[in-house]
């Protein structure tokens, strides 16, 4: 371990200052290009009481290893066009999920945004695009210290980008932001798997928020050193009815698209002020599955759902899952660092008991440049019982690497 | 647990001590802006009010407590300076990098020249003056990086300087003489030497997002808040000179 880490300093220190984006105009129509790089070295700290870890899930075999390595984060690159007063487009691609083959799409699709915006009164967006519905999932990535997103909030429980169709206000000079859309229902994984829900519904979304004293962007950390208190307040909601779940390769909740009818609700707060931040945000999912199998058995798996216990196994119509994510952090402009703490709460289902994951999270940033040029590091503690089989994470993680923004 | 307490309590001790702006300034006197977004300010020649410029590419003439007296027809795309003196009023697109010189009569465009710069949509110019000491115009990127531009009378390029001083410049103007950038990223005005754009002197001030700076009507400097759509004059504390 020791020498990997040595290796992966000296990477680290190759890493010279990020550099802006290029910007194209002739005057009408403006194209910005700009990207981002991240990679990482992931260290596992193997928990010796859970089979889970070891070879072919055998206690007599060794740990299986294969979470000890180097990996490529991100490799995105986004177009950004503005075509007079009023049109904008979006196109962003992660060249790293594609080349993966879209393993894990809900948490890293290969496609983040291609849409398009008109900016009339009310602005409207059309593609796929992110869903506003988390603060936490809408406060871009690459201006965080963490490698990774709450449990909630990363993909694994509901979707965070999809293809719609969303109407957007902001009134009392930007403090006050209104979203309501339209989505596909399928999140990322429309984009594999082509056709909607042999339902053809949709999903429904909408959000709210206000800050004060100004506007406040969707970001989680005092850079900047605020010199007066901000607050802002939130909550979102969403609600879609499937005829069938759908299942992919890493899902690991079962959570993302299920049969039947799926409501989300979430509340936030977030303020900052002289560099200290924090965010609170809770989550309620309410599922009223109705199990419906697919007759093909080729694109719904309902059937996985109800062999880890997550989903309709008892004497009920619906069950409930949420959590709360909790982040305190300071960013200190002369040390060129944030130091952030976030506890995490997540409970799959409330009908299976005794599977609530909590961890806490340590994240720490040097900025080189910034966000644009920075070295972070993540570890993630985890403090539910290891040694209970329902419980999806039990071993604890360190996240080492640089992230280098053309931005 | 003990150990554990004592370096919580040792922690918090030094980022509270980190957290604390020692100086910083506040306004003595603020006035709310009927302008959405202003990103610029700065004192008409004849001192009886100012020119505003915002952020959806308006010009606005204000009397000397921010009230609108008049607002150009013409629109731009994203107005991120202003400036005024003998050789006229000169407003920087920052989107398209266009440099207007507007009529005070009509308030409308009777020139446009583009300074070159390919650095991102949103991080190009924000600032425009005069350098007190060689008389030429000056404009100035915003961040990532900053570059202090120098043109000649017929607006070319001539002089390019990098400047590391602050984390941005959000505005600059001229002020008794002597040059000064306003930081929204530092919440500060820095004065700035005309020789060499080093930084003489630094007061932090309680203002969010400061987009623009210029002298004041009467005394002082007033400084344009584009959150908060409001002019804060600082009259009597601010000892930079």
């Amino acid at each position: 371990m020791s020498i990997r880490i040595l290796l992966f300093i000296s990477l680290l220190l190759s890493v010279f200052s990020g550099y802006s984006q290029i910007t194209l105009d002739n005057g009408e129509h403006n194209l910005e290009i700009s990207g981002t790089i991240s990679t990482f070295y992931n260290q596992r700290f193997y928990y010796a009481g859970n089979s889970n870890n070891r070879i072919n899930n055998d206690p007599a075999l060794g740990y299986d290893k294969g979470k000890d390595k180097f990996g490529l984060r991100d490799m995105q690159l986004q177009l950004e066009g503005r075509v007079g007063h009023n049109f904008e487009y979006n196109v962003q691609v992660d060249f790293a999920d594609i080349i993966s083959n879209g393993t894990d799409v809900g948490e890293n699709p290969g496609l983040l945004d291609a849409n398009a915006t008109w900016k009339g009164p009310v602005h409207v967006t059309a593609g796929f695009q992110k869903i506003p519905f988390s603060r936490n999932s809408l406060s871009p990535f690459t201006y965080s210290p963490y490698w990774q997103r709450s449990e909630l909030t990363r993909g694994e429980v509901f979707s965070r980008r999809d293809v719609g169709i969303l109407f957007s206000k902001t009134l009392w000079r930007q403090r006050i932001n209104l979203y309501a859309g339209a989505f596909s229902g399928m999140g990322e994984q429309l984009l594999s798997l082509g056709d909607n829900d042999p339902s053809g519904t949709f999903e429904y979304v909408g959000r709210a928020d206000i800050s004060w004293p100004s506007r406040y962007r969707y970001r989680d950390f005092d850079i900047s050193s605020s010199p007066v208190p901000m607050f802002q307040i939130g909550a979102g909601a969403r609600t879609v009815t499937r005829k069938y779940s759908s299942f992919l390769s890493g899902d690991d909740y079962y959570l993302r698209v299920i049969s039947g009818t799926k409501s989300c609700y979430t509340a936030d707060f977030s303020a900052q002020w002289k560099g200290f931040s924090a965010q609170f945000e809770w989550h309620r999912i309410v599922v009223d599955p109705t199990n419906n199998l697919d007759p093909s058995g080729l694109r719904y798996k309902e059937n996985k759902g109800t062999i880890t216990s997550k989903i309709g196994n008892a004497s009920t119509t619906y069950f409930l899952a949420g959590g709360f994510l909790t982040t305190l952090s300071y960013s200190s402009k002369p040390l060129r660092s944030i130091f952030s703490v976030r506890y995490d709460q997540f409970n799959p289902n409330d009908l299976v008991k005794d599977n609530t994951e909590e961890s806490l999270n340590f994240g720490y940033a040097y900025l080189i440049r910034g966000f644009n040029s920075m070295v972070k590091a993540q570890y993630s503690w985890r403090l539910a019982n290891r040694s209970n089989p329902l419980i999806q994470r039990y071993d604890d993680q360190l996240r080492v690497g640089f992230v280098l923004q053309f931005k | 647990m003990k150990k554990i307490r004592n370096f919580s309590l040792i922690l918090i001790a030094f980022l509270s001590f980190q957290g604390i702006e020692k100086g910083s300034l506040k306004a003595d006197k603020k006035r709310k802006l009927q302008i959405p977004e202003p990103s610029d300010i700065c004192l008409k020649t004849d001192k009886t009010g100012y020119f505003v410029v915002s952020d959806d590419g308006f010009l606005f003439e204000t009397d000397s407590v921010g009230k609108v007296v008049r607002k150009s027809s013409f629109r731009g795309f994203d107005f991120e300076g202003v400036f005024q003196d003998s050789s006229g009023l000169w407003v920087m697109d920052e989107r398209t990098r266009y440099l207007y010189r507007f009529n005070t009569e009509t308030l409308l465009p009777v020139s446009t020249v583009e300074i070159p710069y390919s650095g991102g949509r949103n991080k190009g110019f924000e600032a425009i003056c005069r350098n007190p000491k060689n008389g030429r115009m000056i404009v100035i990127t915003e961040k990532d990086p900053i570059w202090i531009m120098e043109l000649d009378a017929q607006q070319r390029i001539i002089n390019r300087i990098r400047f590391n001083g602050l984390s941005d410049v959000s505005a600059a103007t001229v002020w008794n003489g002597n040059l000064y950038f306003l930081s929204d990223e530092d919440h500060c005005i820095a004065r700035i030497s005309p020789i060499d754009y080093s930084i003489e002197k630094k007061v932090s001030i309680k203002v969010l997002n400061p987009e623009g700076i210029s002298p004041a009507c009467n005394k002082g400097l007033v400084v344009s808040s584009d959150d908060q759509a409001k002019l804060y004059f600082f009259e009597n504390e601010l000892t930079l000179p």
